[in-house]
């Protein structure tokens, strides 16, 4: 149980890394190509905000599947 | 009138910009043309929701047989649509927001974002436009007030077609109203079209008032750039250059709304500062 728990959560960090670097280029882009003042920025924090949450109900929603089984 | 407050923050830079050059119109496409990403986001998020509430109540006890790996297969899965989901989105929202048409007292702009990889620039000075024309067509696009705006040039040099952009009418004249200046040989400094409204941001129309509307108010802004510039640039640790670069972003902008509230705030609630 616990080797299937690991083999899942490593899976969900490959997820992680992937969206991490997908946002990496999206930061470049903003850092390059942003006016002041327009709202590049703040919708760059929503999609890396969103992302993250998604990623951290993922992993409670694995753990509590591992604790009630 | 009341100045937009996006006018009064977006005088400062975009790429390339030079030293005390003007800008009278930053524009993107019309946001109906984001509203069809937009709609297919909202499918891609609620299709998934519906076909596992149709399946749980088809079928009751689906998530107890798929056992303990098929859940967490299940939610790996669901995790990683949910982050393509919001990846599209993003690249959707990038290639719009990116697409922008620059007008300025020396140039127009025009910059081309084709998704996240391929970028293009394009600049025609005023000296070399002979013709614009303003094209609407089709009732949703005449009544939200979007067009199209076509920019003849001179010899060889390329045409600007600018598609699906608000106020097509008010761009074309202040285009027209600067390029005849142009041809009359004034200096690019002391460009301005004279009429009431002398720029567009971001929809918000910009005005020509007896006090110096504030997108016009470059040098300041030029300056205040270069302070933080300077700031983001000297001393300290990898980390603490970044975070002064990303947050000096923030706070300027907030500071130049509180700034300019203060100073026109009051006026422009007590019935406007008119004439």
């Amino acid at each position: 149980m616990n080797f299937i728990l690991l083999f899942v959560i490593g899976a969900l960090f490959i997820i992680l890394i992937a969206f991490l670097v997908f946002s990496a280029v999206m930061f470049y882009h903003i850092m390059r190509y942003s006016l002041v003042g327009d709202s590049s920025k703040k919708v760059y924090v929503v999609y890396y905000s969103v992302g993250l949450i998604i990623v951290a109900v993922a992993l409670l929603l694995i753990i509590i599947n591992h604790l009630g089984s | 009138m009341k100045y937009p407050k996006y006018a009064y923050i977006s005088q400062c830079v975009f790429p390339n910009q030079r030293d005390n050059e003007k800008v009278f119109i930053i524009t993107r496409r019309h946001y109906i043309e984001f509203i069809k990403y937009f709609v297919i986001f909202i499918f891609l998020i609620i299709i998934p929701i519906v076909m596992f509430l149709t399946a749980m109540i088809a079928t009751p006890g689906i998530l107890v047989s798929i056992g303990v790996l098929g859940r967490d297969f299940l939610v790996l899965f669901a995790c990683s649509y949910y982050l393509l989901v919001i990846t599209f989105f993003a690249t959707s929202w990038v290639s719009y927001y990116y697409d922008m048409f620059i007008v300025t007292d020396t140039r127009i702009i025009e910059i081309s974002q084709k998704g996240l990889f391929n970028r293009e620039s394009y600049e025609l000075l005023f000296e070399q436009i002979e013709d614009v024309t303003t094209r609407e067509s089709g009732f949703l696009y005449t009544a939200l007030e979007a067009g199209d705006v076509d920019i003849q040039t001179a010899g060889s040099q390329r045409n600007f077609e600018i598609y699906r952009i608000p106020k097509p009418y008010i761009v074309s004249e202040i285009i027209a109203a600067i390029n005849n200046q142009a041809k009359k040989g004034i200096p690019s400094k002391d460009r301005m079209p004279k009429m009431a409204m002398v720029g567009i941001i971001d929809y918000y129309p910009v005005m020509s008032e007896k006090k110096i509307p504030p997108i016009l108010n470059f040098d300041r802004a030029l300056s205040q750039c270069r302070v933080d510039y300077n700031k983001t640039t000297k001393g300290g640790s990898l980390r603490e250059k970044f975070d002064r670069w990303w947050w000096s972003h923030l706070k300027r902008d907030r500071e130049l709304f509180t700034d300019y509230n203060n100073r026109h705030g009051g006026k422009d609630k007590s019935g406007g500062s008119g004439s």
